[in-house]
């Protein structure tokens, strides 16, 4: 099983975004995938609501509670969770890394939200965890930019993700839905981004646990 | 149709904009999900009194996780804090 903790000290850098679009992804490669959502705005929860039963599923959880709920899904059959955690919120953030796998770390490509990922960093060294920040809703094409950015995350200690999430219209055309990326446009970009990133981190993933390291 | 839906804390969501009905038949229902929603609080705040203060985000994050890595709560955490401080400062620890 695999266990994706989506954390920014940040708001608005895309974690429900992010955490949606890739449980549905891993669901789309043929896993039974579950999203747990923390975040006390339960916008997961919303988009959970809106699909009316369609997996991915979206499960809420109080913080002391997601390791009970990981293992009782696993139980059920879940075999990759996406945990999406609300900015500011130390306690979920922390019991998120703690059972992760893998922390992905959204982050808009730009120096005020580059500087706020400091704090998120320690989080997940303090608990040891292979962590990767993804750039979101920035420029689909700007490679020097990203260039820029990913040496500035280097300078914090840790690793950019090779896939980036660019801003696209349908993210919030497909959210308004009740959808994915992936089930409202398949054969578009975002669909084609999204995918690849999930193939990413599921290989990274089987990498880490056999036996590799991470961050 | 729903695997995961016996784990959620809270029922579903339901999704918006909702319909509400006008006629107020349905306080039965309202009251029933509410008992359910709500678990009986427990009185561990009684006779007790909150202190509160705002620091860093960095001063948050290091007590939630220096709590969770040694199996303590914030508010352990926290008396341990004041207790050591009062030492300090020459004064008997309360210790809670």
């Amino acid at each position: 099983m695999t266990i994706i903790a989506i954390v920014s000290q940040k708001g608005g850098s895309g974690k429900t975004t992010l955490s949606v679009n890739l449980a549905a992804a891993a669901e789309d490669a043929g896993a039974v995938a579950l999203i747990i959502d923390t975040d006390p705005q339960a916008t997961a929860s919303q988009w959970g609501a809106w699909r009316a039963g369609k997996a991915p599923e979206v499960i809420d959880s109080a913080p002391p509670r997601i390791q009970a709920k990981v293992d009782a899904a696993k139980g059920q059959g879940a075999t990759f969770i996406v945990i999406d955690t609300p900015p500011h919120a130390d306690s979920a953030a922390s019991r998120a890394v703690e059972v992760a796998d893998l922390v992905m770390i959204p982050c808009r490509p730009s120096a005020f939200d580059l500087a706020a990922i400091k704090t998120t960093v320690s989080l997940v060294r303090l608990f040891d965890k292979p962590a990767y920040v993804v750039f979101t809703a920035g420029p689909p094409h700007a490679p020097r930019m990203y260039e820029e950015a990913v040496e500035l995350v280097q300078g914090f200690g840790i690793e950019a993700c090779p896939h980036i999430l660019p801003d696209r219209a349908v993210y919030r055309h497909a959210s308004a839905a009740g959808a994915s990326v992936i089930e409202f446009e398949p054969s578009g970009k975002a669909a084609a981004e999204i995918a690849a990133l999930h193939a990413w981190t599921a290989a990274h993933v089987n990498l880490a646990t056999t036996g590799h390291e991470g961050v | 149709m729903s695997r995961f839906a016996n784990l959620a804390d809270k029922p579903k969501v339901s999704p918006k904009p909702q319909h509400k009905p006008a006629v107020p038949d349905n306080e039965e229902a309202v009251a029933a999900t509410a008992s359910v929603s709500t678990p009986p609080r427990s009185n561990s705040r009684a006779g007790r009194k909150a202190i509160a203060g705002y620091f860093s985000l960095e001063m948050s994050l290091a007590m939630h996780v220096c709590a969770r890595k040694h199996g303590l709560s914030l508010q352990e955490l926290m008396t341990e804090a004041f207790d050591d401080v009062l030492r300090k400062y020459g004064q008997s620890p309360v210790g809670g």
